[in-house]
């Protein structure tokens, strides 16, 4: 561990890091103190690789744009190999913009996989696809899963082969807003947070630490066996009701980063995740009450 | 021309999957989807053979008797599934 | 050990070296193909040689995924460029394409793997009004609004505003040209003077061969910005390669650049597709464009300083000292130019467009 953090004082060197993240690997650079302190946190437990002789999908660097705003007001720029695609950000959100950019990366320059807006957990071999509009409760549910024996393939990115429809795991930290944040925290006294950064267009944003199992099984692929939409409503009692699965296959599709771009294999691949899962949309205020209830959808398929 | 006389027929690059008990059909050409009206898929299975309008409405008839003012509900149809790719005409 | 600089431009060149090429340089190649705009197009290029499946797998990841996308992108194309025949059937109006859309219809090399922003189509002037409204019927909408945007699409680009079309998000410009008074050449045929001609088995038009040339030529040549310039170039060698195939090609392009006054922008572009990407093109013919075009030895010297180094993807890996020099330079030589781009291109539909539409009415 100690040896793994002081190389992660390489990233402000010119050629940055190489980290594996798999199923991609990612060269990172940056001299922003405050980025180099959250990202060693939580990133320690990720492969680093070599510096040369090896070719990474993705050139990121993290730094203060050139110019005057240098000294009044500092910004961060997100550099995707030299050419920053989004508008400066104030340097307190380093970290963020580092995560924000790199789910661009991802669903912009995968097109060999269908990549849906949602999170991903796996249990006993199955796994569940967790689609997400803003607001509706995604992280929180994914984060509260993940403590409870859940394995996280990724809180954001539904990633699906197109050759063989699995689920394709993109293990990273899970971003979480305002209250639940809290919420997760008194939930889990083992998960680890990384910094809190305020002021984001979304609020509060803080980051929790992907568990070490859930990394190290990072290359291990599942089938899905249920698509649940979940929509937080503060004080309802939990409702589970079967939906339609033609109107899944419309939902997921509107929810997908790259799906107008797949073609016939983009709509046979979601039409067969869909058909090979059990759809649902839940409503829920009790998070005990989804996971418990989740854990027995877990066991019932085993046992099925 | 008029309309009726148009020979319609299903586009070879239209797919249709089956899930559960409903019909969801895509076009490779127009890269649209959309979720099929049982009326709607009947007409995709119909015009695997060519024909106009007047004939498609007339073979639908004697399974959907029931539907009040079917001309009106096959033309409106036809012209989605024309313009959305999944049918093509000539 | 290959030269970092000249990764991608010696792939293109000799794709059989493609096995030469290490984890890392890959590491740089795609990065190189990415900014340069040509990733598809290398994809694409290397799977029709058979070379793709023995890229590494990291890197052909990459470059599949960028085939998955452009080869969606082309089938909207072709629907786009359907629908918009349909709705000019409608009036009995002919489908003229230019550029890209044009390139893809005629199948040429230069559409695989390529990305363009609109469809661009050629309509008669009296014809215009006309093909707006019946536009606007068939669901497209104007997108700019204000009168003096208006008016300076309408009086100085010859074109209507670029219109959108409400259900599908695709954008349609159209062009239009001024039917001439006068003519310098006596017409023997339609055939030899009109510039646009009919697609083998489809009824949809472009411009003729040369004419596509000169005007691509033209374009790159003139330009002030040349993020894009390696593409570009890289589509004037494909263009020229594809349409060399047909007879009198040569001799063609060159009576078309005279009579488009267009002889300069046409050698740069010989010299440089030739020098970039070995394009096959006779010693007459260079020859016949230098003379005409008159560039003096010193003048070809300092535009080759220019070019040599603007043309090259554009990468940091691929620069020298001087790059950034040379494309500053060639930003303010194109305020310069006798007739800047927004003119010329319409001056260029203008010029020599006897034939077509004068004999037919």
């Amino acid at each position: 561990m100690g040896s793994q953090s002081n190389l992660f004082n390489n990233l402000s060197a010119e050629k940055g890091l190489v980290l594996e993240i798999a199923p991609f690997t990612v060269r990172v650079q940056s001299s922003i103190t405050s980025f180099i302190k959250t990202f060693s946190q939580l990133y320690s437990c990720y492969p680093l690789k070599a510096d040369d002789g090896f070719f990474s999908d993705f050139h990121i660097q993290i730094e203060k744009p050139l110019g005057l705003r240098r000294w009044l007001k500092p910004q961060v720029k997100f550099y995707f190999d030299g050419v920053a695609p989004f508008t400066p950000l104030p340097i307190s959100q380093a970290f963020p913009s580092f995560e924000w950019g790199l789910n661009w990366c991802v669903a912009n320059h995968s097109y060999q996989y269908l990549i849906i807006h949602a999170a991903v957990v796996e249990k006993n071999g199955f796994a569940m696809i967790l689609p997400g509009n803003p607001g509706a409760g995604k992280s929180t549910l994914c984060a509260a899963l993940v403590t409870r024996g859940w394995r996280l393939l990724s809180d954001e990115m539904a990633i699906i082969d197109l050759k063989t429809n699995e689920l394709i795991p993109l293990v990273r930290p899970v971003s979480l807003k305002n209250e639940s944040i809290d919420i997760i925290k008194g939930f889990s006294s083992d998960a680890f947070f990384g910094d809190r950064f305020l002021d984001t267009s979304k609020g509060v944003v803080a980051h929790m630490k992907a568990p070490m199992e859930s990394v190290l099984s990072a290359k291990l692929r599942a089938k899905a066996a249920w698509v649940i939409f979940p929509q937080y409503v503060s004080g309802a009692s939990t409702s589970f009701i079967e939906i339609n699965k033609s109107k899944t296959v419309i939902e997921l599709a509107k929810n997908s980063f790259n799906y107008n771009a797949l073609g016939k294999k983009g709509f046979d691949s979601l039409c067969d995740v869909v058909q090979n899962s059990a759809c649902f949309e839940l409503k829920y205020s009790c998070l005990e009450n989804v996971i418990s209830m989740f854990d027995d959808l877990a066991d019932n398929k085993l046992n099925a | 021309m008029c309309v009726n006389e148009r020979v319609l027929q299903l586009n070879i690059e239209t797919i249709v999957n089956k899930l559960e008990d409903e019909y969801v059909a895509y076009s490779v050409l127009s890269n649209e989807m959309v979720v099929l009206h049982p009326i709607t898929k009947a007409i995709l299975d119909l015009l695997i053979r060519p024909m106009n309008i007047s004939q498609l409405t007339n073979k639908l008839a004697t399974e959907f008797k029931n539907e009040l003012e079917l001309d009106v509900f096959v033309y409106n149809a036809v012209q989605e599934l024309l313009i959305r790719g999944f049918v093509s005409e000539g | 050990m290959l030269d970092k600089k000249r990764l991608l431009i010696d792939l293109f060149v000799k794709p059989e070296t493609v096995n030469e090429i290490t984890l890392s340089d890959w590491d740089l190649l795609i990065r190189q193909a990415r900014q340069a705009g040509v990733l598809a197009r290398l994809a694409i290029f290397l799977d029709e040689l058979n070379l793709l499946n023995t890229v590494y797998e990291q890197p052909r990841n990459h470059l599949i995924s960028s085939q998955i996308y452009s080869q969606q992108f082309s089938r909207s194309l072709e629907w786009e460029v359907l629908c918009i025949k349909k709705a000019l059937d409608k009036k009995d109006i002919p489908l003229i394409l230019l550029k890209g859309a044009a390139y893809m219809e005629n199948n040429l090399n230069v559409a695989k793997g390529r990305l363009f922003s609109d469809v661009d189509i050629l309509v008669e002037k009296t014809k215009l009004t006309k093909v707006e409204v019946l536009l606007v019927t068939e669901g497209w909408m104007p997108t700019i609004f204000n009168e003096y945007d208006q008016n300076y699409y309408r009086q100085w680009m010859h074109e209507i505003p670029p219109l959108k079309h409400t259900q599908r998000n695709t954008t349609i410009d159209v062009h239009h040209n001024i039917i001439p008074i006068t003519t310098k050449y006596s017409p023997d045929s339609d055939l030899l003077l009109s510039n646009i001609i009919k697609i083998k088995d489809k009824d949809i038009w472009v411009l003729n061969y040369e004419s596509q040339v000169i005007h691509s030529a033209v374009h790159l040549f003139h330009e002030g910005e040349f993020k894009n310039g390696f593409r570009d170039l890289l589509d004037l060698h494909l263009l020229i390669v594809d349409f060399s195939k047909q007879k009198d090609f040569w001799k063609k392009l060159v009576i078309r650049s005279r009579e488009l006054e267009q002889q300069i922008p046409l050698l740069l572009a010989l010299r440089y597709s030739s020098l970039f990407f070995k394009t096959p093109i006779p010693d007459t013919v260079f020859h016949a464009v230098k003379q005409e075009a008159k560039v003096g030895f010193f003048k070809i010297r300092y535009l080759d300083f220019l070019f040599k180094r603007a043309l090259m993807p554009d990468h940091s890996s691929c620069n020298d000292g001087w790059t950034g020099f040379a494309r500053w330079l060639l930003y303010i030589r194109s305020h310069f130019l006798r007739m800047p781009l927004y003119l010329l291109i319409p001056h260029l539909f203008r010029k020599g467009w006897v034939g077509y539409f004068g004999k037919k009415s």
